[in-house]
């Protein structure tokens, strides 16, 4: 944005995410060709959300709008592993099909983070120039909207129905994947594979995709880790608010919401859909910490 | 630069509020809207005009200080900004005086042992905290101190003007809410900085020379690594917004968030066009005063923009 140093700026963003730190001290070196029990559990706990979400309708449990009259705000029972809501509807299959609504924002938006955001970033940090001024000037412009602010706007307008949702979130993802990417892609352009395969007479293409991006592979996951779970923390909001998909159909946001109305009668209502929420994106975190680490990705040598 | 980007960030806001499906004139005349009402509102509120007209006139009134009036209330859109305004700015500044009073002391003694028992608790405490989302956080902690323990009130607000006392204890428990996942943020960061800091030779010169370790911590590695915290906070700021908007929610605080969702839900587009541009010129021009900052943090930098 100026002629400041364009360092601190451009360590400065990608600080802002879980895992970014420089690996300084001197356990990393030897953790790093481990695989702890803390990169097990959170893969463990996504396995069991991915399964659910798929194959919510083949488990054996109660629909998650079926009414059990006799069982209205229940703790946990043998019929009820979680216990009941205020009307009577089970809460362990409301988060099951709650998982679906997080994990289908989730991956569309990295998907289209990547595809889109991926592509511009490595073309500007790899081009740089003109191309490199305008497509940062674009981000720069993207990344001052709120995220939040533009996505319950937009989602209000729209109309709140999966479809809308997904789409907008989708769309913001793209100025920080483009961020991210460019700044490594800037990084990359210097390394000696890069020169050497010009050298040998490639066209910029070739290079872009045969060499650029699948050594910046293993960053960009990592970073997709983490954007997913911003991701879910969005679409979290917004049915929070009340903008994403209606109730009845359960997601991990609109069962916060209504539990929080029940705070003082039933305080589990609310507590078990904030861990499913807080334990799947601590789960990213933790995975793109490990893959990140795995790799020894030093966030492009910055 | 700064007014190239301001103008882009009216431009889109004024776009995110007048591409989106809705007609105001449907909204304001309901069911019993008819064509000729609504062809009557859209020449009121100029409507029938072209898109990029509209925009040079909204942009004209919002140089002269006028964004426009609530297409639901009738009230200029800044005069109901102005109202709200010292809410969120209130919430924000607190959260932010909390959040770096913890973070500058940990951090810095964090990287004084990397590794170190400090380190490991702030470290794994730091990227816990991470990730959670402030509403997550803000139903939990409401669960444990207002309605558990009763120790904050769970929702209400009383202006500082008429009881400061009863106003911080409204905003406190908000305030940690939204303090919390910028700590585990500033933790990181200057961590960060300040190990590679302490490894500069200007500090084994300081050791040499026999500087007691706490000198050598704020006078000498602090300044030099606040660079990159300072970057931070301002990339945070927009972020730190979202979040006020969801804790107003929570607790139920008359800020600009609670502002913007009754907008929201009233398609008072207007309005939240209005917050668009505040929230968006606020977040631009506070990364323009830590450009600026650099410049008191680092003289080098004076330098460099001489030079240029």
């Amino acid at each position: 944005m100026s002629s400041l140093p364009a360092d601190a700026r451009e360590t400065g963003i990608e600080a802002l995410l879980p895992g970014s730190e420089p690996a300084t001290d001197a356990a990393t070196t030897a953790q790093r060709k481990k695989w702890p029990i803390g990169f097990w559990l959170a893969a463990g706990w996504l396995f069991l959300i991915v399964f659910g979400a798929i194959f919510a309708a083949l488990l054996p449990l109660p629909g998650p709008n079926a009414i059990d009259i006799n069982a209205t705000a229940q703790g946990p029972t043998i019929t009820h592993l979680l216990g009941t809501d205020e009307l009577g509807r089970d809460i362990l299959s409301r988060l099951i099909w709650g998982a679906r609504t997080s994990l289908i924002v989730g991956v569309v938006s990295v998907v289209v983070g990547i595809a889109v955001g991926g592509l511009l970033g490595v073309t500007a940090g790899y081009t740089r120039g003109r191309v490199d001024g305008v497509v940062s000037l674009v981000i720069n412009v993207m990344l001052a909207f709120p995220t939040l602010i533009f996505a319950l706007a937009a989602a209000a307008f729209l109309g709140p129905n999966l479809v809308n949702v997904v789409g907008i979130i989708a769309i913001l993802s793209i100025a920080p994947f483009a961020r991210f990417v460019r700044g490594i892609a800037w990084a990359a352009a210097q390394r000696e594979y890069v020169t050497a395969a010009r050298m040998l007479g490639y066209r910029s293409r070739r290079i872009l995709l045969r060499e650029v991006v699948p050594n910046l592979m293993p960053a960009i996951l990592s970073f997709a880790c983490v954007s997913m779970g911003i991701a879910i923390a969005v679409e979290g909001a917004l049915s929070f608010l009340g903008l994403s998909v209606r109730p009845p159909t359960p997601t991990w946001g609109n069962m916060i919401a209504e539990g929080g109305s029940y705070l003082t009668v039933v305080p589990l209502l609310a507590v078990w859909p904030a861990l499913c929420l807080l334990i799947t994106i601590l789960a990213l975190n933790v995975l793109g910490e490990r893959l990140r680490r795995r790799f020894d990705v030093r966030e492009g040598g910055l | 630069m700064l007014l190239i980007v301001l103008l882009l960030v009216s431009f889109l806001s004024f776009l995110l509020a007048n591409l989106l499906p809705g007609n105001p004139a449907i909204d304001i005349l309901g069911p019993v809207a008819t064509k000729a009402g609504i062809a009557e509102i859209d020449r009121q509120l100029h409507l029938n005009q072209p898109l990029l007209i509209r925009y040079f006139d909204w942009l004209g009134g919002v140089l002269r200080g006028n964004l426009g009036q609530s297409y639901h209330t009738g009230q200029p859109v800044s005069q109901a900004l102005a109202q709200r305004l010292p809410v969120t700015a209130e919430l924000l500044v607190l959260s932010q005086i909390i959040s770096l009073a913890l973070a500058v002391p940990l951090g810095i003694l964090s990287a004084l042992r990397p590794g170190g028992r400090l380190d490991k608790v702030t470290g794994a405490g730091s990227f816990g905290l991470l990730a959670f989302p402030p509403y997550v956080l803000a139903v939990l902690l409401v669960l444990v101190f207002a309605v558990r323990f009763r120790i904050f009130p769970a929702t209400g607000y009383v202006p500082f003007t008429q009881d400061p006392i009863g106003n911080l204890r409204d905003l406190l428990l908000p305030s940690i809410t939204l303090a919390i996942g910028s700590t585990a943020i500033y933790i990181r960061v200057l961590r960060a900085e300040m190990i590679n800091t302490l490894q500069e030779n200007f500090i084994i010169m300081a050791r040499a020379k026999g500087m007691p370790t706490w000198h050598i911590l704020l006078r000498h590695a602090l300044r030099p690594s606040s660079i990159a915290l300072v970057t931070v906070v301002g990339l945070n700021v927009g972020g730190l917004i979202g979040g006020a908007f969801l804790i107003e929610q929570v607790f139920a605080l008359p800020g600009i968030g609670l502002l913007t969702l009754q907008s929201v839900y009233d398609h008072d587009f207007l309005v939240v066009q209005g917050v668009v541009l505040i929230v968006a010129t606020a977040y631009v021009l506070v990364n323009f005063a830590v450009d600026m900052l650099y410049l008191v943090i680092d003289p080098r930098t004076r330098r460099v923009v001489a030079a240029s």
